[in-house]
């Protein structure tokens, strides 16, 4: 019966390439591959319009050279699609206009996100380049949930922001670096003059 | 679209000799210059102006954006362009005297771009990251060359801001995109470039901190606003999400309660008088300050000041309440207290709340005692938009024998613009007296609890159309009102 079997599953397969399941290879800057399979590749807008107008066929995955994602490290990348792959079918919610918005953050995302300040950043970036409406909502309620019930002192470290203080101070050392080079600009510039060269302009 | 150009050039190799190829365009953009081969029309070289060095004598050297091996020089005393290409040596340019005029239409197209962008600056600037306003300003507004200053900037500024955030803002000056909404990561995403280390959170674009802010509650907003000047600027260029405030002002404690919707979300700030002489307790949730040489009622008022200044604040309801005390013994401290509250609210707000700004409040409720205690917030609300005024007695204690009807006076109240262009009236336990029927007649409908009214009221209300068909409302206390006057 086995033998009988055999060959009907091969024909099949073979008739009906579609049902394959297609993985799709990215590379990060950092020159890192990953495959990402077509459903997950749907929570990105960005690279989901990528891919339809690319019109790979499997072939063409496995022989072109990897999707390059120019901006996006691979420690990064990983994260991104390690999401994607979690949450692949999920329906991409709509924004309703409502304020303050609920989301939930899932336990499979608080993991995912338990990352120090600077790569949680760069998730965002990521995410809102690459247009995941879904993690940009829960990576940006961890980031919201920094800021409940601190005071404004604790959000400066939370959010490492200068007071007005030391923004006062940053501009006045900026001003006071930059003058002695401006008025050597300035000077260059009248001497210039003097000598009778007209600019082109 | 700019004309293109046929210019007369030389073209000589790199030993010397003469290369004849003649067939090119040069075509002079706002921002750049194209030169393109006639035979060859893909094969464009494209000189951004942004991207030059001045360099020492007197030559201008542009860099071909594309080609960075490729120069392109100026010579400032001679009508001619050398170009220096990497595979056809050097072109060298010569304009003809006709071709002068090429060069000042250039310069007037320079010209008429540096005017708009003057135009433009000032409403650019108030868009501005704070840090790097003044040297904008200064720069751009000065200077004969922009593209001069931008490369200063490159220099001078960079070292304290960072080189994207710097470009974002030039492009956006030099582009005119600078309509409120403009997106940070659209910017970003036209030069690719490759996520920085962020070094705040502001570093984000705007459209992901926007996110955040959405889901954050309004106080927690109000938290962010005492941060710094620059998050305060934010979040004041958006409407904040807060729809109603109402106060209360109490014998021992105060309370701001904010309502984003309607039986949710709502956040309550509370003051507390503290046994020490001028300090207050301010309170939200779990988290409780004292401030040290501050009144209680005045931190109160400051604090719903600085609400309301919210420039882009607008509210469905403001309700400002006297809570009547349980201290049976304190009746009379109570009313005296109260008839403090209100010329300091009056005076802080004359002082701390700017002439020009109005607040956008749709209902004005507030329970009361005096005319003074309407005057404190009525005329700080845009004319117009107040639609309905809900006016009630406040009883002191539970304990107080009230009157049924508390006399108040309205004169000064019925004068403001206000009052004239508001609808909707409801007056409760309060008789407004010395008061002419006519300051009544404008609304649309009213509740006003007469304790007696005049034949000759009646019979001015019956001539404006009050008491006809098309009436919405009237009620009167028919109690004091005899038949005969409704004749």
């Amino acid at each position: 019966m086995s033998v009988e079997n055999a060959p009907v599953v091969d024909v099949d397969e073979a008739a009906i390439p579609v049902e394959k399941k297609m993985y799709y290879r990215f590379e990060s800057n950092d020159k890192k591959e990953f495959r990402v399979s077509e459903l997950a590749i749907q929570q990105s807008e960005t690279l989901n319009r990528l891919v339809e107008a690319m019109g790979y066929t499997s072939e063409d995955v496995e022989n072109k050279p990897a999707i390059a994602i120019e901006n996006i490290d691979g420690k990064t990348l990983k994260l991104v699609f390690q999401w994607c792959e979690h949450h692949k079918g999920e329906a991409i919610p709509v924004d309703d206009g409502s304020v303050p918005k609920i989301v939930e953050i899932p336990e499979f995302d608080a993991k995912l996100m338990d990352i120090d300040n600077g790569l949680l950043f760069k998730l965002i970036w990521a995410a809102d380049y690459l247009n995941i409406v879904q993690l940009l909502n829960v990576s940006c309620k961890k980031v919201a949930n920094m800021a409940q019930g601190k005071t404004p002192a604790q959000l400066r470290r939370v959010y490492l922001l200068p007071s007005d203080e030391e923004d006062e101070a940053a501009k006045r050392a900026a001003q006071e670096a930059q003058d002695p080079r401006a008025r050597e600009v300035e000077e260059e510039f009248e001497e210039r003059k003097r000598q009778g060269g007209n600019s082109f302009f | 679209m700019p004309p293109e150009f046929l210019v007369d050039y030389e073209l000589t190799t790199r030993y010397g000799g003469p290369y004849h190829n003649k067939d090119r365009y040069f075509k002079f953009g706002k921002h750049s210059i194209e030169l393109k081969a006639k035979k060859d029309p893909n094969r464009v070289y494209t000189c951004a102006f942004d991207e030059y060095i001045n360099s020492r004598n007197d030559i201008k050297k542009y860099y071909f954006r594309d080609f960075k091996n490729e120069t392109l020089e100026f010579a400032p005393n001679e009508t001619s362009i050398k170009i220096n290409c990497e595979d056809e040596d050097v072109i060298i340019i010569k304009f003809q005297p006709e071709s002068v005029q090429f060069i000042e239409w250039v310069v007037q197209t320079y010209n008429k771009m540096l005017v708009s962008l003057n135009e433009r600056i000032d409403h650019a600037l108030r868009n501005t990251h704070p840090r790097i306003l003044p040297h904008m300003r200064k720069a751009i507004t000065e200077s004969e060359d922009p593209f001069g200053v931008y490369q200063r900037f490159l220099k001078d500024v960079c070292y304290c801001i960072d080189y994207p955030e710097f470009e974002m803002w030039f492009y956006r000056i030099s582009n005119g995109q600078l309509g409120e909404s403009y997106d940070r990561s659209d910017y970003l995403r036209l030069i690719i470039d490759p996520p920085r280390e962020m070094k705040s959170i502001l570093d984000m674009p705007t459209t992901v901190f926007d996110k955040v802010l959405d889901k954050l509650k309004f106080t927690d907003h109000l938290t962010l606003r005492k941060v710094s000047t620059q998050f305060r600027t934010f979040l004041d260029s958006k409407p904040p999400q807060c729809k109603s405030i109402t106060v209360e002002f109490g014998h021992m404690t105060n309370r701001i309660n904010f309502n984003v919707k309607k039986y949710e979300y709502s956040n309550d700030i509370d003051y507390e008088e503290t046994f020490r002489e001028n300090t207050c307790k301010v309170g939200y949730k779990s988290r409780s300050k004292t401030i040290e040489g501050a009144n209680f009622y005045e931190q109160t008022i400051l604090d719903l000041i600085g609400i309301l200044k919210m420039p882009k604040l607008q509210l469905e309801k403001l309700k400002i309440i006297v809570k009547y005390s349980d201290y049976q013994g304190d009746k009379w401290n109570w009313s005296q207290k109260i008839d403090e509250i209100f010329p300091r609210f009056i005076e802080l707000m004359e002082r701390n709340f700017p002439k020009t700004q109005k607040v956008h409040v749709k209902t004005l409720s507030m329970k009361l005692r005096t005319q003074n205690e309407i005057l404190s917030i009525l005329p700080y609300l845009t004319p117009g938009v107040l639609e309905e005024i809900k006016l009630s007695s406040t009883k002191l204690t539970t304990y107080c024998e009230h009157p049924k009807q508390l006399p108040i006076e309205m004169d000064e109240v019925v004068e403001l613009e206000q009052w004239k262009k508001a609808k909707f009236l409801r007056m409760e336990e309060l008789k407004p007296v010395f008061v002419d029927i006519d300051e009544f007649t404008h609304f649309e409908s009213f509740f006003i609890d007469f304790q007696a009214i005049g034949m000759k009221s009646m019979l001015r209300l019956r001539d404006v159309g009050f008491v006809q068909a098309n009436t919405r409302l009237l009620c009167v206390s028919t109690a004091t009102i005899g038949s005969s006057a409704v004749d």
